[in-house]
């Protein structure tokens, strides 16, 4: 056992430090004796590459694929054949298309072809111009004047204007809208319209992050002036973007219909899109196999299987899914430090990462490893190695030396379930006895969120967001407002919170976080374990799709068929 | 699978009263018959012998994650381990306890409620059977999985609750089942005749009654025994039944369904056990049909 | 026979009514509602915000009142309409009952049409080979797990054939062959739990029914061996095969749930659990009401069929 473990943590040191280029370092991991050679991802169209050598940093640039194709605004025409439509095997069921009133993520895979924001992320995450074409910020940081694109149409062919901007934040607003968002975007007290093309956003105090919010889509997506009032936006969309919802058959399937009057004349290269609701792994393994799909998103499992198909390319690069264990500060032991911290050191995030999502994932910290560069190297992380006589001696420090607890988590996402499994197994190393008990999702919501907070650990993971404020400011400032009970208070933190809200310049705000995550490595109110691996995979003839941190699918529109 | 063969009560009759010779001989006449009900029994005894010395047969901790994951079966790990690095075999052999005590758990359950609410309906009529076979009705016409799932939600995911669940879902069958007979068994003369001389309706339904419904309660009961076990597998493959980690063969069938090209032992197995256990039970109630059944002799 | 079915049908409103009844307290007792659903573990909202969208769903009413403003509703033929969507339930539920009542009775299908004559041969040859073979077969079916049976099917087919049905639900109307072959691993996984309940049921029904007189009588008069099975034992064997196949509607509805996700098929079993799941209240109760009446039409079909095999049989 112990020859495995010092394996496996080699192969992790491996993984974690490449994240980079994700593909080659997932290269020279084995996984075990069952495990095939992982084979090289790369983006779809690029010609085989050699697997880049072990590069000691993991600098965020190459997180992205090295070899990504141009930006689609300089592809070269020759290149790119047009036209044809794909078929993409989407693994959940967007409950409702509506951009402003889900938080699911199902919902943001629907409409983020529909929908733009006054910005978006290229496949570095910069932020880059969307619907607006360039912004204005003043000196003080609490007035945004965009000046919107004059040649956007919206799909039904009215113009779109300053007023469907106005539109947008009194929808996000309004109490009746219920937008699980609007927390992000509430400190924009409200937005002047100076004229057709330009809107203002004003502040109330300064929000650094807000360009990236807007580009992240979550709450973000610009909907058409009245278009609430006029249709169910739940099952119907009218955006601006590359493509149009043509159909929407709940649990079946969406139809996609390339938009010809896109502001990106070059922009969508296909003609058609189309996204078969399909939950099962099985079946999207055998529908891509079979051809009848031409993408799929996949476990490791499911990736496994597939890569002897020669028919096929499996794609693996970093994503924001960041699994952690959110320990309720606001019970006692978990209000003491120690306690904490004896828990942390019993468990070892390898081996978490093995048995809860084969592999598939790096060491993480409060930021999600591979977020630009706002998150800890692997390497640079605390707590990676138990120490179990350390643990116990903090135990009976803290005079907790049998301690007993229960771990929550939902079958929604079996991988929580996993975590939670190891956790108990190593648990039992340092003499804690922890119950696992998991609930149906519906119920694990309202047991864990505010105002309840009725758990002693649960297992959650956060997707992606704009900036490492969202990550932090919410769960650990003393009047976040998913800080059980507001029960964690820590004056370093706090300002550190804080300075991080209100500077403006990007070094300062940098060297904040960075301090503020080492304060936190060693307070603990989450544990943080690992953040996860994308894994697509693509019939070979799919080019251009580059794959994105933000686990959405943005890049569909400059992907084209070879065939 | 709730309801199943709640008509087989309809087509079976009442054992005609007459003496057997000895019921030694009579049961060797009746397994040299049937030899796929005496397949069935002894399939049931292993079964129980393997739940009761589970802590003697199991090489090792069903819970602890003692190996590395998945390997393959060898020489320590008979049957290969799971993702967890958890012996196979072992999980296995405990987890026949949990399935024959969900089984009998779940089924005494509905045979408690609804064999009780099935002989009244039956001996009194009229309205009270009306109003309770109505009552049944309504618990029929919720699909059985959508029942179970709302009522395992609201009492909390865990064994206990799963087999609560299953009971309640069972009830209107073994409620149907029981009726059935009895509404033949009071047509005749020695029922009115009873009940003439002034006999109370406990001392009837006790007397009277309850022996001549037995053959096909004891029918259903063991075809139900292994349809609760499929129940409980679909439950804990929701995640709604057995709780993690103790060792359920329908969840170690549910987790290992994606493993089963690149791992295929770790559902294998548990499936091969499922499927014993099923088909144990139903061959053993086919047996005991057909031996109780004076037609068919 | 008429007044049978008026009185069935009587019948049936009291059974709805309590099927409504059950699933409106069932819901409502399940913790968490559609607010925190919406709100997930990732968004945030103040309790005001909360109580506000509850208000406006009349969540915030007393149960009681919440029913009777619900069934009164119905009453009048207004499902509502889905708390997630805004879409009215009952054009979205008839979209889908399609898709499940197909599905369920091409499980019946299948399941009778294999079933009914290995039973009948398990009958005729009673203890031979032939019975230990169609039974052992039978029992095989039943005792997998119809997810374990449907993720073997897909594999099977796809690995084994490089074949795979449609993914994406086709209409028997827009084109009845695909929808078939569509239709038919979904069927299948379904069917073999079926196949062998009414397997059991047509062995035993048929070994009771050769052991009638009339059957004798119609073998002493000389007529050919298949045209007493056939004519004579099979029909009247069909009486409790056909019972327990309108009892198997209701767990057949059932195990459309997981069966529907797998194979992707948009119908009432999925709906019906993703509105649990959702706290979708109206979709639920919508649902619910749905099926009972289907499964109620259904067992209304088999007594009729009663009454067509068995002339002995006179409703009224």
């Amino acid at each position: 056992m112990a020859t495995e473990f010092r394996l496996t943590r080699r192969m992790f040191l491996e993984r974690s430090m490449l994240l980079g280029a994700a593909s080659a370092l997932l290269v020279a991991c084995q996984q075990g004796p069952t495990a095939p050679p992982k084979t090289e991802p790369k983006p779809t169209e690029a010609p085989k590459a050699p697997a880049p050598a072990a590069q000691p940093t993991a600098a965020p640039a190459a997180a992205k694929p090295a070899e990504a194709p141009p930006a689609a605004t300089t592809a070269p025409a020759a290149q790119v054949k047009k036209g044809g439509s794909i078929t993409i095997a989407q693994e959940l069921d967007p409950v409702s298309l509506d951009p402003h009133k889900s938080s699911n993520f199902s919902a943001v895979q629907g409409f983020e072809h529909v929908y733009e924001s006054l910005t978006q992320y290229d496949e570095k995450l910069n932020v880059q111009p969307a619907l607006a074409e360039r912004w204005d910020v003043s000196s003080d940081g609490t007035q945004y004047t965009f000046f919107l694109r004059k040649d956007v149409k919206w799909h039904d062919g009215k113009e779109f204007t300053a007023a469907d901007v106005k539109y947008w934040h009194e929808r996000m607003m309004a109490k009746e809208t219920v937008a699980p968002y609007k927390n992000w975007f509430d400190m924009i007290e409200r937005i002047e319209v100076v004229d057709k093309n330009t809107a203002r956003a004003i502040l109330g105090k300064p929000y650094p992050p807000l360009l990236a919010t807007f580009a992240a889509l979550r709450g973000g997506a610009i909907v058409q002036e009245g278009a609430a009032e006029k249709m169910n936006l739940a099952t119907a969309a009218i955006g601006t973007g590359p493509w149009k919802l043509a159909e929407y058959v709940p649990q079946s399937h969406l139809k996609y219909a390339k938009n010809k009057d896109y502001w990106n004349k070059e922009l969508p290269y296909l003609d058609e899109m189309t996204m078969k609701i399909t939950v099962d792994e099985d079946a999207r393994v055998a529908a891509l196999r079979a051809g009848q799909v031409d993408y799929g998103f996949f476990s490791q499992e499911g990736a496994d299987r597939l890569k002897p198909d020669k028919s096929i390319t499996v794609v693996e690069s970093p994503k924001a899914w960041l699994t952690v264990a959110q320990v309720n500060t606001s019970r006692k032991p978990f209000d003491d430090v120690r306690v904490r911290q004896a828990l942390r050191l019993a468990l070892d995030p390898k081996e978490i990462i093995q048995k809860a999502v084969s592999g598939a994932a790096a060491p993480s910290g409060p930021v999600p490893t591979g977020h630009t560069d706002w998150f800890i190297k692997p390497e640079d992380l605390k707590y990676q190695k138990p120490d179990y006589e350390k643990a116990k001696a903090l135990l009976a420090e803290a005079g907790h030396p049998n301690l007993k607890f229960t771990i929550l988590s939902s079958p929604q996402y079996p991988e929580f379930v996993s975590t939670a499994l190891v956790m108990q197994d190593a648990f039992k190393k340092i003499g804690v006895d922890a119950e696992v008990q998991q609930l149906e999702w519906g119920t694990f919501v309202k047991q864990v969120n505010a105002p309840n907070f009725d758990y002693d650990v649960e297992i959650t993971a956060r997707t992606f967001y704009p900036d490492p404020d969202h990550y932090m400011f919410p769960y650990f400032h003393s009047k976040g407002v998913n800080n059980p009970n507001q029960s964690y208070a820590n004056s370093k933190v706090d300002e550190l919170l804080e300075k991080g809200r209100t500077v403006a310049d990007p070094a300062q705000r940098h060297q904040a976080y960075f301090e503020l995550q080492k304060v936190l490595e060693d307070e603990l109110p989450h544990f943080w374990f690992y953040s996860g691996i994308n894994i697509e995979a693509v019939r070979n003839y799919v080019k251009g799709y580059i794959p994105s941190f933000t686990g959405r699918r943005i890049f569909l529109k400059q992907t084209w068929l070879d065939r | 699978m709730a309801d199943r063969a709640a008509a087989l009560a309809a087509d079976l009759p009442l054992p005609s009263v007459r003496t057997p010779p000895t019921p030694a001989a009579r049961w060797r006449r009746i397994a040299a018959k049937n030899p796929l009900g005496v397949l069935g029994t002894v399939l049931i005894a292993l079964l129980v012998a393997t739940a009761a010395l589970a802590g003697l047969l199991a090489p090792f901790d069903p819970v602890a994650q003692i190996a590395r994951r998945l390997t393959a079966p060898d020489g320590i790990y008979l049957l290969g381990t799971d993702e967890f690095g958890r012996d196979i075999l072992s999980r296995i052999i405990f987890g026949t306890r949990i399935s024959l005590y969900v089984g009998m758990v779940s089924v005494g359950i509905a045979l408690g409620i609804g064999g009780t609410l099935g002989l009244i309906a039956g001996y009194f009529g009229g309205w009270i059977d009306n109003i309770l076979m109505r009552l049944m009705d309504v618990m029929f016409s919720i699909p059985s999985l959508v029942l179970a799932i709302a009522i395992t939600g609201i009492l909390g995911p865990n064994l206990r609750n799963a087999m609560i669940a299953i009971g309640i879902v069972y009830t209107p069958t073994f409620a149907r089942v029981a009726r059935g007979p009895v509404l033949a068994v009071i047509q005749n003369e020695y029922i009115a005749a009873a009940r003439t001389v002034g006999a109370r309706d406990g001392r009837i339904i006790f007397r009277h009654v309850l022996p001549n419904v037995t053959a096909p309660i004891i029918v259903q009961t063991t075809l139900s025994l292994s349809t609760a076990i499929l129940a409980e597998a679909v439950l804990s493959f929701l995640g709604l039944g057995t709780q993690p980690p103790e060792p359920s063969w329908g969840t170690m069938l549910g987790t290992g369904r994606k493993f089963m090209e690149t791992a295929p032992w770790v559902a294998i197995f548990p499936g091969f056990a499922i499927m014993l256990a099923v088909l144990g039970f139903n061959l053993l109630g086919d047996g005991l049909r057909d031996a109780l059944d004076p037609r068919l002799k | 026979m008429t007044r049978y079915l008026i009185g069935r049908l009587f019948w049936c409103i009291p059974v709805m009514l309590g099927a409504s009844v059950l699933i409106f307290v069932l819901l409502r007792f399940l913790p968490g509602d559609v607010v925190d659903i919406i709100i997930g573990s990732e968004g945030s909202a103040t309790p005001e915000v909360r109580a506000t969208i509850r208000r406006l769903f009349g969540l915030d009413q007393p149960i009681y009142v919440q029913y009777l403003v619900w069934i009164g509703a119905v009453l009048r033929g207004d499902l509502g309409s889905s708390l997630r969507t805004s879409q009215p339930v009952g054009g979205l539920l008839l979209s889908r009952l399609p898709i499940t009542i197909e599905l369920a009775f091409l499980s019946v299908g299948i399941s009778v049409l294999l079933a009914v004559p290995l039973g009948v041969l398990a009958a005729v040859k009673r203890g031979g080979p032939a019975e230990l073979v169609s039974r052992l077969v039978g029992l095989v079916g039943l005792s997998l797990p119809n997810f374990w049976l449907a993720t073997m099917l897909i594999l099977i087919a796809s690995l084994g054939f490089g074949w795979l049905p449609s993914l994406i639900y086709v209409s028997p109307l827009s084109n009845p062959i695909e929808n078939l072959k569509q239709m038919l691993m979904p069927a299948v996984s379904l069917a073999l739990a079926l196949m062998a309940i009414v397997l059991r049921m047509t062995r035993s029904a048929m070994l009771e029914v050769l052991s009638q007189e009339y059957v004798k009588t119609a073998r002493a008069k000389g007529l050919a061996e298949r045209v007493v099975l056939m004519r004579h034992a099979l029909k009247n064997a069909m009486i409790p095969v056909i019972t327990v196949v309108g009892i198997q509607m209701g767990t057949l509805f059932g195990s459309t749930v997981v069966i529907e996700q797998i194979f992707g098929l948009p119908g009432m079993g999925w709906t019906f659990v993703n509105g649990i799941y959702q706290r979708d209240y109206p979709t639920v109760q919508g649902a619910v009401l749905m099926l009972a009446l289907t499964f109620v039409f259904v067992n209304l079909l088999v007594d009729m069929a009663y009454a067509y095999l068995d002339p002995r049989i006179r409703y009224g």
